[in-house]
C-alpha cells in the first residue's frame, strides 16, 4: 500500500495554507503592493504604520479579505471534518453531511425566513433560521432510523433522502407564492458565498471548528473501530449508540454552523475525506486533522478564485466547488463500482 | 466596524474638503436596471463606470463591466473601479460590502423599487438631487406630466387586463400588489383580471374564464413574445382580447426593475394602440 | 465461569432459544454444533449482549449486563463470521484495533500485535490492505484482533468464534483449531466455537452441545453425544462410523 506519512503531509498542507494566507491577503480586484497588505497586518496587531497603504486600502485587506479568508478557511476545515465523521459513521466513502438532512432542512428555514419574514430581518434570520432547520431536520432523521434494535446506517440513509424529497417539495410550495426577487434570493444562497464575512462570524465558526476538531478528534479511535461494524465496535467497548447521537447531531451542528455563515457549499465534505484517505490511509486519528488542512486550503483558494475571476463581479464559491466536485464524484463512483465488481460484492 | 467607521469619516473629510476646491468628474456604479435608465435618461452615461447584469447592454452601456448580482456585490471589485457613486435599490448587500464603500468615500443611492408613477417620480427627484442634476431632472417630469395625461386621456378605464410574463417553460400571469405588472396595469387606468397576489402560473382555461379585454405580454426572449405566446397557445384567440386583436408585446427591460421611463414610453404605446378610451362601446 | 440459567431469546414471536442451564467453567474449549436455525447464532449473540435475552447470563459471578464495558471488551472477545470493513486499513492496523479497551504502551501494544499476528498465522499480511485478503485471511486477521483484546484479561476471559474454519482451507482449518485448544489449555481461556465438521469435533475432543430447533439436545464428551442415532435425529443423516486406532471418523 502507498500512504504518505502523515507529519510531511502535514507540513506540506500547512506550507500550502501560508501560500494561501499569503495569495489571499495580497490578491484582489483592488490593486496595491503585496508588501503593504502584510504590513497592515503587522501594523494592526502592533499598532504601527509601516505599510504605507491609504486609509480604504487598509480597509479592504483588514475588513474584507482577512475576515473572508479566515472565514474560508474555518468553514472549509469544519465541513471536512464533518464529512469525514459522516463518511465514517456510514461507512460508506460516498457519504456527505447533506444526505442526513441538514441541507435540505437548512434550505426550509432559509426558504422560510426569505418568503415570509420582511427583508430587513433577513440578513441575522436567514442563516439562524437555516442552522435551527437543518438541526431540527437532523435529529427528526435520526429519531426516525431509531428503533429498540438501536440507530440503522440504511435508514438513516433512506430518511435522509425521504427528508429531503419532502424539504424540495416544500420549497417549490412556498416558491409558489413568493415573488421573483425574493426567488433569486434563495438560488444566491443556494450557491453558497463568503462575501458576507465580517468578524462576528469568523469568531462563529471559529468557536465552531475547535469545538468540533477537539470533539471529533477524541472519538477518532472509537471511530476507526466503528468502521469494522457495529457489532465489532461494541465489542470493543466503544458505545456504540450514544456515539452515533454524539456524531449526527456534532456534524449537523458544524455544517450548520458552516451555512449560516456562507449559505450551501457542496462537495468539500465529499472530496476532501476522499482526497486524504486515498494519500494518507484511513486511520481517523490522521484523516480528521488532515482533512481540516486540506479542506481549509481548499476552500480559500477556491473563494480566492471566485472573487478575482469575474471581477468586478464574484462567482459563488459552491459553483466553484461543485465544478471541482461533481466529476470528482463521478469518478469515485466509478471506482467504486469497479471494486465491487472485482470483490464479488 | 469602529475601523471602518473612522477611517470613513476622515476620508470623507478630506473628500469632502477636496470637491469644494474642484469639481471632481463622477464614476458612477448602478446595481440596478431602473437606476441605470435614470442615470442615462438624466444624460449621465458617460459617468458610468459599471452597471449590473439586469441593466440593458445596448450602445455605450454595452462595454461597461457588470457588476454581480446587487444582494451579493463585491467591495473590492466595486472599488477597484474608483467609484464616486453607488446607485441601487434598497435590497442592495451585503453589508459589510456598503458598509466598506461608505467607508471609503462613495455614496450610496438607494432607491426602492418604483411601481407607481409618484414612486418614479420620488426616484427620480432623490437621483437628481444626489447627482446634481436637477434641471435635467425637471424636464422629464415634465415629460412625465404629459405623458400622464395622455394616458388619462386615453385611459382604457373599465379594461379588464391581464399581463402576463412569458418564459421558456410556461406563463405566468401578474396579481396585484407591488409588481411590474400591477404596476402597468394601473398606468393604463385599467383593472387586473388576476384578483390574487404576485405572479402565479395559471391554467388556460382559468386564464379564458378571466376574460380578458387586453393581453400585455412580457418575455425574456427578444423579439415578439405575443406572438410567440399566440402560437404556443391559440386558445388565446378566443379571448375577448384575441378576438379585437388586443394582445400586444411589451419590453420586459422596461419593467425588470419595476416601472422606468420606458415603460411610460410602452404605456403610451399601448395605450394608443387600444385605441378606444370609452369602454362603454364594448 | 460462565454460567447461563433460564435463557430464553425470542424474535418476532418465535422462541429462537431456550436453555435452562449451562455452565462453561475456565480452559474449556467448547464446540456448539447444530442444524441451521438450531439456535447457535443466538446463544452467541445473547452472550455477546447483540440480542436481548431473558435470564440470567453469569460471568465470573457477575450478570453481563452489568459488567463496565471496558471491563468486558477485555474479557470478552468475539470473531465475527463475515467481516463488512471496506476501507483500506493494513492489516496490522485492523489487529491493533483489539489495542482499544486496553492500556498498553505503544511498544508493549505492538508487541502484543506481533505475538497475537504470529498466532495467527497471518504475520507475512501485515502490510497489505485488508480489503484485499481473501476470506480466510481476512478471518485470520480477526483473530490475531481478538487475541489482542483479551491479552489484558484479569479473570478467565471468553472467547467466541463463530464459524471461524468456515473460510479456511484445511491446512488453515486444523491450525486455527490447535491453536483454539492451546488458548483454552494454555492461557486458560474458555472458547466457546460454532463448528460445522464433526470429525474435527471428534479428532479435537473438545466438549460438544448440540443445539437443535431451539433447545440442548445433548452435553458432553465428543464420542459420547455424536452417536449415528443422534446424527440421524439431530441432522437427517445416518453417518458409517469408521474406527481406526486411536479414535473413529463419522462418513
Amino acid at each position: 500500500m502507498n500512504r504518505l506519512p502523515a507529519i510531511p503531509a502535514a507540513a506540506v498542507l500547512i506550507s500550502l495554507l501560508m501560500v494561501g494566507v499569503v495569495l489571499s491577503l495580497t490578491q484582489g480586484a483592488v490593486s496595491m503592493p503585496a508588501s503593504g497588505s502584510l504590513t497592515a497586518i503587522w501594523d494592526a496587531v502592533f499598532s504601527s504604520d509601516r505599510s504605507g497603504l491609504l486609509s480604504h486600502e487598509k480597509v479592504i485587506v483588514l475588513e474584507l479579505r482577512l475576515p473572508r479568508l479566515l472565514l474560508a478557511m474555518l468553514v472549509g476545515a469544519i465541513l471536512a471534518q464533518c464529512g469525514a465523521v459522516m463518511q465514517g459513521l456510514f461507512r460508506n466513502p460516498l457519504a456527505d453531511p447533506g444526505i442526513i438532512g441538514v441541507s435540505s432542512g437548512a434550505a426550509v428555514g432559509a426558504v422560510l425566513a426569505i418568503v415570509v419574514l420582511p427583508v430587513a430581518w433577513q440578513i441575522w434570520a436567514v442563516p439562524t433560521a437555516a442552522f435551527v432547520a437543518g438541526l431540527l431536520t437532523t435529529l427528526l432523521v435520526y429519531s426516525l432510523a431509531r428503533s429498540s434494535a438501536g440507530t440503522s446506517v440504511v435508514m438513516l440513509l433512506l430518511a435522509g433522502v425521504a427528508v429531503a424529497a419532502f424539504a424540495g417539495a416544500g420549497i417549490g410550495f412556498l416558491s409558489y407564492f413568493t415573488d421573483d426577487t425574493r426567488l433569486r434570493e434563495l438560488s444566491v444562497w443556494q450557491m453558497g458565498s463568503l462575501n458576507g464575512a465580517n468578524h462576528q462570524l469568523v469568531l462563529l465558526a471559529l468557536v465552531g471548528f475547535v469545538v468540533l476538531a477537539i470533539w471529533f478528534q477524541r472519538r477518532a479511535g472509537p471511530l476507526n473501530a466503528f468502521l469494522l461494524g457495529e457489532s465489532e465496535a461494541r465489542h470493543l467497548g466503544v458505545p456504540v449508540e450514544r456515539m452515533k447521537l454524539e456524531l449526527i447531531v456534532l456534524a449537523a451542528l458544524g455544517v450548520g454552523i458552516a451555512v449560516a455563515c456562507s449559505g450551501i457549499i457542496g462537495f468539500v465534505g465529499l472530496v476532501v475525506p476522499h482526497l486524504v484517505r486515498l494519500s494518507c490511509g484511513p486511520d481517523h486519528r490522521r484523516l480528521l486533522p488532515l482533512s481540516a488542512l486540506t479542506g481549509a486550503v481548499l476552500l480559500m483558494l477556491s473563494d480566492l478564485a471566485a472573487r478575482t475571476l469575474v471581477s468586478p463581479a464574484e462567482l459563488p464559491v459552491g459553483l466553484l466547488t461543485a465544478l471541482l466536485g461533481a466529476p470528482f464524484f463521478l469518478i469515485l463512483l466509478l471506482q467504486q463500482r469497479k471494486q465491487w465488481s472485482l470483490s464479488g460484492a | 466596524m469602529r475601523i471602518v467607521k473612522m477611517t470613513g469619516s476622515l476620508l470623507a473629510g478630506l473628500m469632502l474638503a477636496l470637491q469644494v476646491q474642484a469639481a471632481e468628474p463622477m464614476r458612477l456604479i448602478s446595481a440596478d436596471a431602473g437606476a441605470t435608465n435614470m442615470i442615462v435618461a438624466l444624460g449621465l452615461a458617460d459617468s458610468l463606470v459599471a452597471v449590473d447584469v439586469t441593466s440593458p447592454a445596448s450602445g455605450d452601456l454595452a462595454e461597461l463591466p457588470r457588476i454581480g448580482y446587487h444582494r451579493n456585490l463585491s467591495a473590492e471589485g466595486l472599488l477597484s473601479l474608483s467609484p464616486t457613486h453607488l446607485v441601487g435599490t434598497d435590497h442592495m448587500g451585503p453589508d459589510t460590502t456598503l458598509s466598506v464603500l461608505e467607508g471609503a468615500g462613495v455614496e450610496l443611492i438607494r432607491l426602492p423599487a418604483a411601481y407607481s408613477l409618484p414612486a418614479l417620480e420620488s426616484n427620480l427627484k432623490t437621483m437628481a438631487e444626489a447627482l446634481g442634476r436637477e434641471a435635467q431632472a425637471q424636464s422629464l417630469l415634465d415629460r412625465f406630466a404629459a405623458q400622464t395625461a395622455e394616458l388619462q386621456t386615453h385611459s382604457l378605464k373599465g379594461n379588464k387586463v391581464a399581463f402576463i410574463l412569458s418564459a421558456r417553460g410556461g406563463f405566468r400571469l401578474a396579481g396585484a400588489g407591488s409588481n411590474a405588472g400591477q404596476a402597468m396595469i394601473d398606468l393604463l387606468g385599467a383593472d387586473n383580471v388576476a384578483d390574487f397576489e404576485n405572479y402565479r402560473t395559471v391554467s388556460m382555461e382559468s386564464l379564458l374564464a378571466m376574460e380578458p379585454d387586453v393581453i400585455l405580454v412580457a418575455g425574456e426572449m427578444s423579439g415578439d413574445p405575443a406572438a410567440a405566446l399566440l402560437d404556443s397557445q391559440p386558445l388565446l384567440a378566443h379571448t375577448p382580447a384575441g378576438k379585437r386583436g388586443h394582445i400586444y408585446s411589451v419590453d420586459g427591460a422596461s419593467l425588470v426593475a419595476g416601472l422606468s421611463l420606458a415603460a411610460l414610453d410602452e404605456a403610451e404605446r399601448v395605450a394608443n394602440a387600444v385605441g378606444n378610451p370609452d369602454p362603454s362601446s364594448h | 465461569m460462565l454460567e447461563i440459567r433460564d435463557l430464553l431469546v425470542e424474535a418476532g414471536g418465535r422462541r429462537l432459544l431456550q436453555l435452562d442451564n449451562l455452565t462453561l467453567p475456565a480452559g474449556q474449549f467448547v464446540a456448539l454444533l447444530g442444524p441451521n436455525g438450531a439456535g447457535k447464532s443466538s446463544l452467541l449473540k445473547a452472550i455477546s449482549g447483540e440480542v436481548g435475552c431473558r435470564g440470567e447470563l453469569l460471568f465470573h459471578g457477575q450478570s453481563l449486563r452489568h459488567w463496565n464495558p471496558q471491563e468486558r471488551a477485555r474479557h470478552v472477545a468475539v470473531l465475527p463470521q463475515a467481516s463488512s470493513l471496506t476501507f483500506p486499513f493494513s492489516a496490522r492496523e485492523v489487529v491493533e484495533m483489539g489495542l482499544m479497551p486496553l492500556s498498553l504502551s505503544r511498544q508493549a501494544g505492538a508487541d502484543v500485535v506481533r505475538a497475537a499476528m504470529i498466532d495467527a498465522d497471518c504475520l507475512h499480511l501485515a502490510a497489505r490492505s485488508f480489503p484485499g485478503l481473501s476470506g480466510g485471511e481476512k478471518q485470520r486477521v480477526h483473530l490475531a484482533r481478538v487475541l489482542v483484546q483479551l491479552v489484558q484479561a484479569e479473570k478467565t476471559p471468553l472467547l467466541l468464534l463463530d464459524e471461524p474454519v468456515s473460510a479456511q482451507d484445511l491446512g488453515q482449518q486444523h491450525n486455527i483449531l490447535r491453536l483454539a485448544v492451546r488458548l483454552a489449555q494454555q492461557r486458560g481461556i474458555t472458547v466457546l466455537a460454532v463448528l460445522h465438521d464433526l470429525n474435527q469435533v471428534l479428532r479435537y475432543g473438545m466438549r460438544c452441545l448440540v443445539l437443535a430447533e431451539g433447545e440442548l439436545v445433548a452435553d458432553g464428551e465428543p464420542e459420547a453425544v455424536l452417536t449415528p442415532h443422534r446424527i440421524e435425529e439431530v441432522w437427517g443423516y445416518r453417518p458409517e462410523r469408521y474406527t481406526t486406532e486411536e479414535r473413529f471418523a463419522l462418513l
